[in-house]
């Protein structure tokens, strides 16, 4: 028995001295050359940019590749990336791209106008299952292509999009749609390497799951499919080549053990899975660095106005609804005060936001009143929310309570997230808390316009309509805020949902770490400009 | 050849012990055959585990026995190490649960055989299958290779008795070893027994509950009854002439051989708190003083005693 | 034979069985593949299109009959998370399941027969008593908190061991694989240990108290002797019961330290599968889980065999 521990012991040893030597020599080897370690909860399930539907697929194609166009962090309008310049021909509702002259592929080859044509070949081929769609939906010719093209292939052409040269390009929208460009935040394909793939096979070739020819800042050296993807600096990179040389998108399962290894320098920088209770303790620690930022998602509590004898069809009883609830509370009380209280549709990041909505009206007699009148002064009402979700917990029960004091009964029911997809796509419910994200401009015609795709609880204001429609064809920001506001001030009248809050990515780092900005969007919006103070030690 | 001396046998039970068997004493002589009656519950089992070597943890013992001239003190049972299977052979009441189900009774016999005489496999098995002849298991080369669910209760006895004595020892225990058997099969197993101590001049001591048996196959009688030895002699003796009222009693059940004794049952405790004859509390010639304390274990004639009062 | 010829065959019923219900209850059951994440703004005719090109949009019969055929002739399908070779995804993450599971399986188990029967036999001592509350403190502690504890300790307050994954990036030799093994296979080793010993003291015991031992001992065999040839080989037929019942669990990945650790195993991809309603692979490793059950059983069977003469007379 002694012998047998002794053994063990002996053998333990040798395995963390092998180790310790073989840490040394890897050390020595790669003096020169930065790590960085960064935790992702899953790993991505494809390379290709434009089939991504998981965060974490997302955050490896942005390390791979580069989009056309990005927003910005702090403005969501459109800035250069690929397209490093464009203009806009109002006359013919043309516009004129130029692309990076030094952007090239992994293979060599410069990044051309005929990938971005092809790329936008496939996102509106009838096979084509990804999410990106969206902004071809303008683009002339683009939904006869998806209707009418029966090649197999990505081939023939979309009538509104011409190849000038090698590194211009000329889009023609359908109709005037402002939003268009901040839409064009996707990465293009190298066409002479798809354009004979069948676009249906496209998610199991191996350029999505094995080898991808890519444009971005970093090229992929390993995946490890489920510990990590390791991705080295890329030094043709037109934007320079980044200063981390080598990355690590490491994928910890465990919110906990991600934020060990950060404390124990094994992990580089935590994002987005930090929880707001380990704020304050990270804070104090001087070796790293707290980053928050707002989403482009908001929580806000679904009415719905479909379901039949419902008292929430009343519009007074909606506003009496949203009389319950202090937002500024729920920020401070339940997240916090990593979030910002949200009172419309719109988020503060949006340039036609309205601050004159910021104002909690809770009025507990107004609301009484107002039940009264609508006839149903005890109705009852069944709130529902997803398991596992400890802030809408919270919310839910906050808001029963407020509930009670205007004589409304909300039975909260707590659901698993499958019963809860069924029971919202079912419309079995009066409220129910949900998610939802938006886009970076403030069109907000998708979940508000009557014919929108999101419009899921059948709202419809001719007014906003109209509005919605009159302001995405205007190109000026100032007139378009000027119809946003009204159209945010309609909504929020019309209560069709109750807003409640943008939740904030929170972000520990490596004290470090320099150059990280946050984005709302994308994590390494920016990686190529990513460093580390004290070089030389990682 | 072996003297037990004042043996006792007990269980502790919180702090007091509980003696099962409450000081014997008695010899067996070499070539003879000893045996131990009494009914369930005397003792006698214990008695025989304890010159064994065998007590179940648990149990303590103390006193003494001196075998070929050696003196061994039952409270240091590791001396009976190099005893067990070498000096010391003991037969089981239930052949049946008595051998390992998984391994062939041919090795299970081999076993002591390699074991204490430092034969190679093949030696001790070529031993076992000598032995197995001897006792009558055949053909013994394929009984060798069977295992124990393969063979009849008399069968499975006479491999237990091989294992027994493979080593030849000069003191074989038999507990109860015909119990289990049918009455033709136990004639044959006594005699097998009774082979072995004409044979090699061995001392055996039979444990039986059963006087039929005893009558059959011992030379001297020891009868006990609650822990204690209540008398001695030679078989015929205590066949013809029981002395003590227990033995009578014995005797008297023998035609019942398939009944429980016709003896009144006691709570075990009882008669032994006294201070008193073991036998006491069912004794039919009961007088004062046989409560007052344990009758003296008297000379009634040439190799014969008895413990008891009124002894006639 | 025949008796194995007749379990071959119940077990492929069995299996065809588990597939139907499987198959049913996976498809009836709310939600499809590509709504898992309804914040995502999915065009609906690119979702009828991705059903469409799986044949998801086909009648349930149709759809199994498909399955069916297709896993006959051996081919299992696509993942639709991955788009890959379902039998190729199983594949490549059973070596490192397997290395997790198999190793602290046999530890555990060795750990659990020298330490249960040392207790038996010496039962009622300090270290019965010390193994009886170290299985009740392995058999109620949630490994969740006991892997947080030993990262805490080992990875953190005094960084010895690695917490997370199995190799360092760009590394992978052996030493660097064992030093990442080492927390992950404490707290299995624990579990399993806590689990097993429990069976191998009863086990042990019961044997000690059987009367050929008492008759090994009167032969004069030593304890160890009768430790080796009598005792352990009687007492392995509850163990190796209990540890054919585990087999399958070895072959489907360890959870716990699979989400606490990082450890990249099966069993965090099967339940990610479940979650995301990926059909060809639910379906398949329900038959993989199925099979892995029937031939545990049946080297449970065949082990008896091998072990006790007296079932062999059955046959």
């Amino acid at each position: 028995m002694r012998r047998l521990l002794f053994f063990l012991i002996a053998c333990m040893l040798l395995v963390s001295g092998c180790q310790k030597q073989h840490e040394e020599n890897l050390k020595l080897r790669s003096q020169p050359e930065l790590h960085f370690h960064v935790a992702a909860l899953t790993g991505p399930l494809t390379l290709n940019p434009v089939l991504v539907r998981d965060s974490a697929s997302a955050e490896v194609a942005a390390l791979l590749h580069t989009t056309l166009l990005v927003t910005d962090p702090q403005t969501l309008t459109p800035l250069p990336r690929l397209i490093t310049s464009w203009e806009y021909d109002r006359e013919k509702l043309t516009y004129l791209f130029t692309l990076h002259p030094e952007a090239v592929w992994s293979d060599g080859t410069p990044i051309t106008a005929e990938d971005v044509a092809f790329t936008m070949r496939v996102l509106s081929h009838p096979d084509y299952t990804g999410l990106l769609y969206l902004p071809l939906r303008y683009v002339l010719g683009a939904e006869e292509y998806k209707a009418g093209h029966t090649s197999e292939l990505a081939d023939g052409d979309i009538a509104g999009i011409r190849v000038i040269d090698e590194k211009t390009l000329s889009v023609t929208l359908k109709e005037p749609y402002a939003p268009f460009l901040s839409l064009l935040t996707f990465a293009p394909l190298p066409a002479s390497h798809l354009s004979a793939v069948k676009v249906r096979d496209l998610e199991g070739h191996e350029f999505s799951l094995e080898r991808p020819v890519t444009s971005g800042p970093y090229l992929l050296a390993e995946w490890n499919r489920d510990e990590y993807v390791h991705v080295r600096a890329n030094p043709a990179y037109f934007l320079g080549k980044p200063a981390l040389d080598n990355l690590y998108y490491r994928f910890i399962p465990n919110a906990e053990t991600q934020l060990i290894e950060l404390l124990a320098g094994k992990l580089d920088l935590v994002p987005t899975a930090v929880k707001v209770e380990d704020v304050a303790a990270l804070r104090a620690n001087p070796e790293l660095k707290v980053y928050t930022n707002p989403r482009l998602v908001y929580d806000y509590i679904a009415i719905n106005s479909k379901k039949a004898d419902s008292p929430v069809g009343d519009k007074r009883v909606r506003s009496a609804l949203a009389m319950l609830l202090d937002r500024k509370e729920v920020v401070d009380n339940i997240l916090l005060g990593f979030a910002d209280p949200l009172y419309g549709p719109l988020l503060p990041l949006h340039f036609a936001y309205d601050p004159a909505l910021e104002k909690d009206n809770v009025d507990l007699a107004e609301a009484r009143r107002l039940l009264v009148e609508a006839g149903c002064p005890q109705a009852e009402l069944r709130l529902i929310f997803n398991a596992g979700n400890l802030v809408r917990e919270n919310v839910a029960l906050l808001f029963k309570e407020q509930a009670a004091k205007v004589g409304l009964d909300i039975r909260v029911s707590l659901l698993e997230w499958e019963a809860f997809l069924a029971a919202i796509n079912e419309g079995d419910f009066d409220l129910a808390i949900l998610g939802r994200g938006v886009e970076a401009d403030p069109d907000l015609s998708y979940h508000w316009h009557s014919d929108g795709p999101g419009n899921t609880y059948g709202y419809s204001n001719e007014q906003v309509d109209a509005l919605l429609e009159e302001a995405a064809a205007l190109e000026s920001a100032e007139e378009r805020t000027r119809l946003y506001r009204e159209a945010q001030r309609l909504i929020v009248e019309d209560v069709p949902a109750i807003f409640l809050y943008v939740r904030q990515a929170v972000h520990a780092a490596t004290a470090e770490l320099s150059g990280f900005i946050p984005h709302p969007e994308n994590l390494f919006y920016n990686v190529h400009e990513w460093g580390l103070a004290g070089e030389g030690d990682k | 050849m072996l003297e037990v001396r004042n043996l006792r046998v007990g269980f502790r039970q919180g702090r007091t012990t509980f003696w099962a068997v409450r000081g014997i004493s008695f010899q067996a002589a070499a070539g003879e055959v000893t045996g131990l009656v009494g009914e369930s519950g005397s003792g006698k089992s214990l008695s025989a585990l304890a010159i064994a070597g065998l007590l179940p943890a648990g149990a303590t013992a103390a006193g003494e026995m001196v075998f070929a001239g050696e003196r061994y003190p039952f409270t240091e049972q590791r001396l009976w190490q190099k005893l067990r299977g070498r000096r010391i052979g003991m037969v089981f009441q239930d052949p049946q649960s008595s051998l390992n189900p998984l391994i062939p009774v041919g090795k299970q016999v081999a076993e002591p055989l390699r074991l204490h005489r430092n034969l190679s496999l093949r030696e001790a098995e070529e031993e076992a299958k000598k032995l197995f002849a001897r006792l009558g298991i055949n053909p013994a080369a394929a009984r060798m290779r069977q295992y124990p669910h393969q063979l009849s209760g008399g069968m499975q006895q006479r491999v237990l008795l091989a294992a027994a004595i493979a080593c030849r020892p000069p003191l074989l225990l038999a507990d109860e070893p015909t119990t289990a058997l049918d009455v033709t099969v136990q004639a044959q197993i006594l005699k097998l027994l009774r082979d072995y101590v004409d044979r090699e001049k061995a001392a055996l001591v039979l444990i039986s509950h059963d006087l039929g048996v005893i009558a059959q196959l011992a030379d001297r009688v020891l009868v006990m009854c609650a822990g204690t030895l209540v008398e001695t002699g030679s078989v015929t003796d205590i066949m013809s002439k029981p002395l003590h009222p227990y033995t009578q009693m014995l005797l008297a059940s023998l035609p019942r051989l398939d009944k429980p004794l016709n003896i009144p049952a006691l709570p075990e405790e009882e008669g032994r708190d006294l201070g008193g004859c073991a036998f006491a509390g069912r004794c039919p010639r009961l007088v004062p003083g046989c409560l007052k304390k344990d009758p003296p274990l008297i000379t009634a004639g040439p190799g014969r005693a008895v413990k008891c009062l009124l002894p006639f | 034979m025949r008796k194995i010829l007749r379990r071959l065959t119940q077990t492929a019923a069995v299996l065809f069985g588990v597939s139907v219900v499987t198959f049913l209850t996976m498809h009836l059951a709310p939600g499809h593949p590509l709504q898992a994440n309804p914040e995502l703004r999915l065009d609906p005719t690119a979702v009828e299109r991705w059903l469409k090109l799986r044949h998801l949009d086909e009648p349930l019969p149709a759809q199994y009959v498909a399955w069916l055929s297709r896993v006959l002739r051996g081919d299992f399908g696509e993942s639709l998370l991955y788009n890959r070779p379902v039998l190729e995804l199983i594949g490549e993450r059973l070596p490192s399941t397997l290395l997790l599971t198999l190793t602290s399986f046999v530890i555990a188990l060795l750990l659990a027969v020298a330490a249960g029967t040392y207790a038996a036999r010496h039962r009622g001592s300090t270290f019965d008593r010390a193994v009886d509350l170290l299985s009740l403190g392995g058999i109620s502690l949630p490994g969740f908190w006991l892997g947080i504890i030993l990262i805490l300790l080992f990875s953190y307050r005094y960084p010895v061991f690695p917490a997370v994954g199995m190799r360092t990036p760009g590394d992978g030799s052996l030493p660097d694989i064992l030093q990442h093994m080492f927390l992950p296979l404490c707290v299995m080793v624990f579990g399993g240990f806590a689990h097993y010993v429990r069976h191998v003291r009863g086990a042990v015991l019961a044997v000690l108290g059987q009367d050929y031992v008492r008759a090994a001992r009167s032969r004069g065999l030593t304890d160890r002797q009768i430790l080796f040839l009598h005792v352990l080989p009687n007492a392995a037929l509850p163990i190796v019961t209990i540890a054919a019942l585990s087999l399958p669990m070895l072959f489907t990945g360890a959870m716990v330290a699979e989400q606490v650790f990082g450890w990249p195993g099966l069993g965090r991809f099967i339940v990610t599968s479940l979650l995301a309603r990926d059909y060809p692979v639910i379906m398949t490793v329900n038959m993989y889980t199925g099979t892995l059950v029937a031939a545990a059983n049946l080297l449970a069977d065949l082990l008896y065999l091998l072990i006790d003469p007296r079932l062999r007379a059955e046959i």
